[in-house]
C-alpha cells in the first residue's frame, strides 16, 4: 500500500494510499476474455475457459474472489454489457418479438437475445428498435467485436437499422466476423457427439446467405427420416412397371381388347411399332427429370427457408403447407409442356388422351419419392402399388374376357375413353390420394429434419432417389462436364475419367446411354448450374451411408464388422434400370439414326450392353438404316473404380502389443 | 463380483481418452467380474478396434452415441404411441424440457444481476441436494429480483432446486416410459416432441436465449436429445425373469465419467437399486463447455443454452444420486462439488502409473556418486516434457548465459522449418532412458493431471513444474513449483538445482518415495478393490440375485429365514424385564 510513494511519482498531499492494484481488476479480466464472455452461456462455461487458459485460484484471489467459480460468476454477470444493465428490468421477462424479427437469436454484448423490454420502448416494434439504436455506439468500441459489428452492419445493409426479413441473425453476423477465432473444426478431443458432428466450422459463413449460414448450426445431413428406406424394393419395382406400362401399355391394352394381340405386337414389326410409338412419351419423362429435379430443389429450399425463418411450428406449418402442391404442380405442367412438345415435334399431333396419361404417371413417380424422403416410404409404395395392380387388372380383364368378366369396369373404361384412361385413372387417383395423405406430415417440422441439414446441393438428390432413375435419361444434365463429354463424344463409358463415373458407380452407365441418345434426338439441354442435382438418383443408395445395423448382442461382433458390411454394400445399388432404359434408349436411338450415324452410342456397355444389343439387333432386322458403328459389336467390360465412399479396410484392431484374435469375444467366453 | 464398467468413448475402444486407467483396473481386479458396457463416440472410434480384454472381462455390450437412430427402435415414424403413452411422454419430457429451458439458476449471477462474491455459497447451498422434493413449480425468478444479493439468493435458490428436481422427475420418467413401452427415440424425433419443446421455450420462466427459439433450433436440439437420451431406450436393462439380464445381473456399476455414460448407472440404480461408483479424471461437463467452445462455436445461442443446461443438470444427477465419487485430483474435485456433489461421497483416487519400466532408472539414479548414477546425471542437461512453450526459449536462454555447458532436451518433433536454438536436441517419445538422462526435469503448463511428471518423480529426477491444474498436488515438496509463463522464475528453478547436486539427488530421492507411495498402479487398483468392497457391503442384499438356471448357485444358509418383527430384531437380556 505504500508503494506509491516510488520516485517519479506525486507526493501524495491527501495521505491517502494509493493502491497499485487497479481499481477493478475483474474489469480487465473481462477486456482480456472478452469473447469467451461474450459467448458463455453459463457461468461454469467461463469457468471452464478460465481454467483452460491458465488462471488459477490466485487469479481469483487478485480479483478478490474466493474461487475461480465465483469469479466467473461476476464475469458473466458483469460480461452481458451495457445493454441490460440500464434497463432495470433484471431478469427477463422477455417482451415477445413480432413475428419475422430476426432479432432474437442473439446480440453483441452477450447472450441475452435482445427480447428484454427496456423502459419505454415502442410496444409494437419490440425490443429491436431499441436495439438498432444501441448498436451503433457500441459496436464501435474498439475490439474484434466492434469489426463484428460492422461487419454485420454491412450485412445488414443499412446502419443501425433495418432487419431484413430473413436476413442473418446478429451472432451470425459477429460469428463470421473476425471475432471468430476457435479452434479448426475436427473430431474433437473429448467429442461432444451431437454438437461436435453437427457444427462445422464454414469459412464462408459470413456470406450473406441466410440458409447457407444457418445451415451449419443444424445435425449432419446424413439424417434420413426413419420411413424413408421402408418399402423401398417395393417402389422400385413399382416404378419400373408404371414406366414399362407408360411406354407400351396403351398399345398392349388396345391390341388385347380388340382380341388380336398375336398380330399386333408379335413379330419384330409390331414391337418396333410399339418402341416407336413409345419414343416421345420416352423422351418427355427423360427430360421431365430435370422439372422434377428443379421443382423438388425448390421444395426444399422452400422448406429450408421456412425452417430457419420462422419462430413458431404453426408459423411453419402455415408457410410449408402449399409447398408440396406448388412443387408437385411445377412439375406437372413442366411435363406436359414436354409431353405436347414431344408429340408435336415427333408426331404432329398432340392426344390429350396419354398426355394426361403420362403426366399423371409422371405426378404420381415425383410425389412417391417425395413423401418418400420425407419419411413416409410406406404410404408412397402403397400408391404406387396401387396404380400398378390397377394397371395390371385392366390387362389381365382385356386378356383373359375382353367383353365382360369381373374386371369389366377396367376394360369398359378403356373401351369407352380409350386406352389411356386406365393409367389415367390409375396414377392420377393414387396420386391424389397420396397428396391429401401427405400434406399433414409434410407440413410437420420434425418431416424435415434432412431438409433443413443438407447442403443445399445434396437436396434434390435425397428428394429424388431411385424413382426418377428408370425416367433415366436424367440426360446430359445428369452427368458432370467430363463424363458428358464422354457421352456426347465417342461413348466410351468404358475407361471413365476418374471421379465422376467412379461416383456415379453402375447407373452411370444407363444414364450414359439414355443421355447419348437424348443428345441425338436433340432434345436436351444441358442446364451448366445444377450439375451435381442430377446424377442424385442413382447414387443415393450410396448417399445413405448407414449405420450398419447393430445385431442383437452387438459386444460379440468382432470390430472389423463394419468394414466388411461397408465393402459389400455397393453392390446393393445396382438397380435393375438396365432394361427399359436400354429400350428407351434404343428406341430413341432408331428414330434418328438417319440423323447421325457417325456419333453413335458406343458407351453402351455394362449392364445395358446385352438388351442394347438385342434391340438393337430388332431395329436392324425391321429394316432401319443404322450405321454398321452402331451397334456395339462386343459389349466390353466396364472397369469399376472403386467407390469413393467406400471406407478403407479397418485399422488393426487394438494395441499392438496384444493379439487381435482375442478381441471379439466368442459366444462361450461371453456366456 | 460382478461389476459394469460404463464407459462413453473410452475404454474397450482404442480411440479414445481413458481407456488406460480402465484397462489397468480390469486387469488388476482378475477376481471380478466385469462386464463393459460403451457408449462409442464416432464411426472413426468404433474402426479403430478395442483393447485386448482380460479373461475377466465377460462381455461387452456397445451402443452408438452418434449418427442415425438405429432403424429397429423406431415403431412406425408417426404416431409410434398410443394415446397413454403420448400423454405420459408429454408429461414427462416436458418437464425434462422445462428444466432445461428454464433460466439458468445455477448460474444465479445471471438471472438475479448481482453476481459478486456471493454468488458461490448460494449456488452451492441450492444445487447440493437433488432428491429433495422441492417445488416443482415454474422457477420463481423470472419475475422481478431486487437487486441486492440476499434478494437474488432467495429468489433463486428454490428455483435451481425445482429445477434439478423437473430435470430428474423428466428422466426418470421418460426412463420408465422406454423400459416399458420402447420407441423412445421415434417420439423424442417427433413433431410432439418438438411442439412440447417449444412450449417450454416459450414458458414463462424460460431463459431468454432459449425464447429467441426458431424451428430449426428446435430441430438441432429435438437430435441432440435424441441421441444423449439414446441410452435410456437401450436393451441393457433386463428383467429378473430375461434370459439376458444384461445390468440387472451387475452387483455394481462404475461409470467413468458424470455424462450420458452414467446414465445406464442411474437407471440401473433406479430399477435394480445397483450401487453407483463414478469415477472422473476429466470432468464431463467442463470438457463438454472446452469443447463446445471449440466445436459447436457455429451453435446459435438458443440451442446451445438447452444444451448445456442439460450437461449441467444431468451431471448435477449423476453427483447426485451416485453412491461414491472418485475425483482423480483436486480440481475435478473442486468442479464435482460445485456441480453438486456431496463432500461426504467424494474420495479422491489419484490415478496410477505403471513404475516397473522406470525401476532400473530410478533405483540407479538413488546412488548419489554411484558406478551406474554417476554418468546418467550429468549436471547440464534439461529435459522438457510436452510442447515447448514460448517462455521456455527466454528461460533457457537465461540458463545458458549462467550456465554455458547447459543443454535442453525437448519432447516431441521439431517445428518445420526452425532451426533449434543452440544446445537444444529433439526427441521423438519419453523413454525411461529419456529421463535418465536429464538432470532437471521441466513440466509446462498441461490441462490434466501430469503423467509425464509422476514418470519422471518415479525415475527420481528433480523436476520444476510450472504451476498449473494438479501439479501441485503431483509434486508435493518434492520439487519445485514456478508460475506458469515466467522464464525468469524458470531459469531460477534450473539453475539453482544444477549448480546444487545434492539437493538435486535429496529431492529427486523424495519424488521417487512419493510416487512410489501415491501413483503406484498397485495403489490405485487397491483403492477401487477398497471402494468396490464397501459399496457392496452397504448395497442391499437382492433375493432374486441367484441364478434359477445354475444348480445350486444359492447355498441354503446363505439366506437364513429372519423375522423382521421388532421383537424379534432387538435382543433382550434374559432376566431383565
Amino acid at each position: 500500500m505504500s508503494a506509491s510513494l516510488r520516485a517519479g511519482s506525486p507526493p501524495n498531499p491527501t495521505g491517502i494510499p494509493v493502491p497499485t492494484a487497479p481499481a477493478d481488476p475483474v474489469k480487465a479480466l473481462l477486456r482480456r476474455h472478452r469473447e469467451l464472455c461474450a459467448r458463455a452461456v453459463d457461468p461454469l462455461e467461463i469457468a471452464a475457459g478460465l481454467e483452460a487458459r491458465g488462471a488459477m485460484d490466485h487469479t481469483a484471489a487478485e480479483c478478490r474472489h474466493r474461487d475461480l467459480f465465483s469469479l466467473a460468476e461476476e464475469l458473466y454477470a458483469r460480461g452481458r454489457g451495457p445493454e441490460t444493465a440500464p434497463g432495470g428490468l433484471p431478469a427477463g421477462e422477455p417482451s415477445g418479438c413480432g413475428r419475422g424479427c430476426r432479432c432474437g437469436a442473439g446480440d453483441e454484448g452477450g447472450r441475452w437475445p435482445a427480447a428484454r423490454g427496456t423502459a419505454g420502448e415502442v410496444p409494437g416494434r419490440g425490443p429491436c428498435g431499441a436495439r438498432a439504436a444501441r448498436c451503433g455506439p457500441e459496436t464501435a468500441s474498439a475490439g474484434p467485436a466492434g469489426v463484428g459489428g460492422v461487419l454485420r452492419r454491412s450485412l445488414r445493409g443499412a446502419p443501425g437499422g433495418g432487419f431484413r426479413d430473413g436476413g442473418p441473425p446478429c451472432a451470425e453476423a459477429r460469428r463470421g466476423g473476425p471475432a471468430r477465432g476457435g479452434p479448426p473444426p475436427g473430431e474433437p478431443p473429448c467429442g461432444e457427439p451431437p454438437c461436435g458432428e453437427g457444427a462445422r466450422a464454414e469459412p464462408g459463413a459470413h456470406r450473406s446467405h441466410p440458409g447457407r449460414s444457418r445451415a451449419a448450426h443444424l445435425p449432419p445431413p446424413a439424417y434420413r427420416p426413419p420411413g424413408t428406406y421402408r418399402w423401398r424394393a417395393a417402389r422400385w419395382s413399382a416404378t419400373l412397371w408404371l414406366v414399362a406400362y407408360g411406354l407400351v401399355g396403351d398399345r398392349l391394352l388396345t391390341a388385347l381388347l380388340a382380341g388380336r394381340p398375336a398380330r399386333e405386337l408379335a413379330g419384330p414389326a409390331g414391337l418396333a411399332g410399339a418402341l416407336t410409338a413409345a419414343v416421345p412419351t420416352a423422351l418427355a419423362l427423360a427430360c421431365a427429370t430435370a422439372s422434377a429435379a428443379w421443382s423438388a430443389r425448390w421444395f426444399t429450399a422452400r422448406v429450408r427457408r421456412a425452417l430457419l425463418g420462422s419462430r413458431t411450428l404453426a408459423e411453419f406449418r402455415s408457410r410449408v403447407r402449399p409447398v408440396p402442391v406448388l412443387a408437385t404442380g411445377f412439375h406437372l405442367a413442366a411435363l406436359a409442356a414436354l409431353l405436347a412438345a414431344g408429340h408435336a415435334a415427333l408426331r404432329g399431333t398432340v392426344p390429350a388422351g396419354p398426355l394426361a396419361a403420362v403426366t399423371a404417371l409422371g405426378g404420381l413417380l415425383f410425389l412417391a419419392r417425395l413423401v418418400a424422403s420425407r419419411g413416409l416410404g410406406r404410404a408412397a409404395a402403397v400408391a404406387a402399388l396401387t396404380a400398378c395392380a390397377t394397371e395390371a387388372a385392366a390387362l389381365l380383364g382385356a386378356l383373359l374376357a375382353p367383353g365382360g368378366g369381373p374386371l369389366r369396369p377396367l376394360t369398359a373404361l378403356a373401351g369407352a375413353q380409350g386406352p389411356a384412361a386406365v393409367p389415367l385413372t390409375a396414377c392420377a387417383v393414387p396420386a391424389l390420394a397420396l397428396l391429401i395423405h401427405a400434406l399433414p406430415p409434410l407440413a410437420r417440422a420434425s418431416a424435415h429434419r434432412s431438409g433443413a441439414a443438407a447442403a443445399p446441393d445434396d437436396a434434390p438428390a435425397e428428394a429424388h432417389g431411385p424413382a426418377v432413375v428408370p425416367l433415366a435419361a436424367c440426360a446430359a444434365s445428369a452427368l458432370p462436364a467430363p463424363a458428358r463429354a464422354s457421352a456426347h463424344g465417342s461413348g466410351t463409358v468404358a475407361a471413365p475419367v476418374d471421379a465422376p463415373a467412379g461416383a456415379q458407380g453402375p447407373a452411370a452407365v444407363p444414364l450414359t446411354v439414355c443421355a447419348a441418345s437424348a443428345h441425338r434426338s436433340g432434345a436436351v439441354a444441358a442446364p451448366d448450374d445444377a450439375p451435381a442435382e442430377a446424377h442424385g438418383p442413382a447414387v443415393v443408395p450410396w448417399r445413405r451411408a448407414p449405420r450398419p445395423r447393430c445385431p442383437r448382442r452387438p459386444g460379440l461382433r468382432p470390430p472389423e464388422w463394419d468394414g466388411r458390411r461397408l465393402g459389400r454394400r455397393p453392390r446393393r445399388a445396382q438397380g435393375p434400370a438396365a432394361v427399359p432404359l436400354a429400350a428407351c434408349a434404343a428406341s430413341a436411338h432408331r428414330s434418328r439414326t438417319a440423323a447421325a450415324p457417325d456419333d453413335g452410342p458406343t458407351g453402351a456397355q455394362g449392364p445395358a450392353a446385352v438388351p442394347l444389343t438385342v434391340c438393337a439387333a430388332s431395329a436392324h432386322r425391321s429394316g432401319m438404316v443404322a450405321a454398321p458403328d452402331d451397334a456395339p459389336a462386343a459389349p466390353a467390360p466396364v472397369p469399376r473404380p472403386p467407390h469413393p465412399q467406400t471406407p478403407p479396410p479397418p485399422a488393426s484392431p487394438g494395441p499392438v502389443n496384444r493379439p487381435p484374435g482375442r478381441t471379439p469375444l466368442s459366444e462361450e467366453q461371453a456366456r | 463380483m460382478r461389476v459394469g464398467l460404463l464407459t462413453e468413448g473410452g475404454y474397450p475402444y482404442a480411440a479414445g481418452e481413458g481407456g488406460e486407467w480402465c484397462d489397468q483396473l480390469v486387469r488388476g481386479l482378475d477376481q471380478h467380474d466385469f462386464e463393459v458396457y460403451a457408449l462409442s463416440r464416432g464411426a472413426r472410434q468404433e474402426r479403430g478396434g478395442w483393447y485386448g480384454l482380460p479373461k475377466q472381462v465377460r462381455r461387452v455390450r456397445t451402443a452408438p452415441l452418434w449418427g442415425d437412430p438405429p432403424e429397429g427402435d423406431t415403431g412406425r415414424a408417426y404416431g409410434a404411441y398410443g394415446r397413454r403413452e403420448r400423454q405420459r411422454f408429454e408429461e414427462h419430457f416436458g418437464e425434462l424440457a422445462a428444466a432445461i429451458c428454464a433460466t439458468d439458476a445455477g448460474g444465479a449471477g445471471g438471472a438475479g444481476g448481482s453476481g459478486g462474491p456471493g454468488g458461490t455459497d448460494r449456488a452451492r447451498g441450492g444445487s447440493g441436494s437433488v432428491e429433495a422434493p422441492g417445488a416443482s413449480g415454474a422457477p420463481g425468478d423470472s419475475g422481478a429480483v431486487s437487486g441486492t444479493a440476499e434478494g437474488g439468493a432467495e429468489g433463486t435458490a428454490p428455483s435451481t432446486e425445482g429445477q434439478a428436481y423437473r430435470f430428474a422427475e423428466g428422466l426418470h420418467g421418460l426412463a420408465d416410459l422406454a423400459r416399458e413401452a420402447g420407441g423412445l427415440g421415434a417420439a423424442l424425433r417427433s413433431e410432439q416432441a418438438l411442439r412440447t419443446l417449444e412450449a417450454a421455450c416459450r414458458a414463462p420462466g424460460a431463459h431468454p436465449a432459449a425464447y429467441g427459439v426458431r424451428v430449426a433450433d428446435l430441430l438441432a436440439v429435438s437430435a441432440f436429445l435424441e441421441r444423449a437420451l439414446r441410452p435410456l431406450s437401450l436393451d441393457w436393462y433386463g428383467a429378473a425373469g430375461d434370459h439376458d439380464r444384461g445390468l440387472a445381473a451387475v452387483d455394481l456399476c462404475h461409470a467413468t465419467s458424470a455424462g450420458p455414460a452414467a446414465l445406464p448407472g442411474l437407471l440401473a440404480k433406479r430399477f435394480f437399486g445397483t450401487p453407483l461408483l463414478v469415477t472422473e479424471y476429466e470432468v464431463r461437463l467442463r470438457a463438454y463447455y472446452l469443447n463446445s467452445a471449440a466445436g459447436s462455436a457455429g451453435l446459435p445461442l438458443a440451442v446451445r443454452t438447452p444444451i448445456s443446461s442439460f450437461h449441467r443438470l444431468l451431471s448435477a444427477e449423476v453427483y447426485g444420486r451416485a453412491d461414491l465419487i472418485t475425483p482423480g485430483d483436486a480440481r475435478v474435485r473442486r468442479w464435482q462439488e460445485r456441480c453438486g456433489a456431496a463432500r461426504e461421497r467424494l474420495r479422491t483416487v489419484h490415478p496410477g502409473v505403471d513404475e516397473r519400466p522406470y525401476e532400473a532408472v530410478g533405483e540407479g539414479a538413488g546412488g548419489p556418486q554411484g558406478p551406474v548414477g554417476a554418468p546418467l546425471d550429468d549436471g547440464r542437461t534439461l529435459l522438457w516434457l510436452g510442447p515447448p512453450e514460448p517462455h521456455l526459449w527466454d528461460a533457457f536462454a537465461a540458463v545458458r548465459a549462467a550456465e554455458p555447458a547447459a543443454t535442453l532436451r525437448v519432447v516431441g518433433a521439431p517445428p518445420p522449418g526452425a532451426e533449434p536454438p543452440d544446445g537444444v536436441t529433439y526427441e521423438e517419445a519419453v523413454r525411461p532412458e529419456t529421463y535418465a538422462a536429464g538432470s532437471v526435469v521441466l513440466a509446462g503448463a498441461a490441462d490434466a493431471f501430469p503423467l509425464p511428471l509422476v514418470e519422471a518423480m518415479f525415475c527420481g529426477r528433480a523436476t520444476v513444474a510450472a504451476d498449473a491444474c494438479a501439479v501441485r498436488e503431483a509434486v508435493g515438496g518434492t520439487g519445485l513449483v514456478v508460475p506458469p509463463g515466467d522464464p525468469g522464475a524458470l531459469a531460477t528453478g534450473c539453475l539453482d538445482l544444477l549448480r546444487d547436486p545434492a539437493r538435486r539427488a535429496l529431492l529427486g530421492a523424495a519424488a521417487r518415495e512419493r510416487a512410489l507411495e501415491l501413483f503406484t498402479v498397485e495403489r490405485h487398483v487397491t483403492a477401487f478393490r477398497g471402494i468396490y468392497l464397501e459399496l457392496i457391503s452397504r448395497a442391499p442384499v437382492r433375493q432374486d440375485g441367484s441364478d434359477p438356471a445354475v444348480p445350486f448357485g444359492r447355498a441354503a444358509g446363505a439366506h437364513p429365514p429372519l423375522s423382521w418383527s421388532p421383537r424379534a430384531a432387538s435382543p433382550t437380556w434374559a432376566g431383565r424385564s
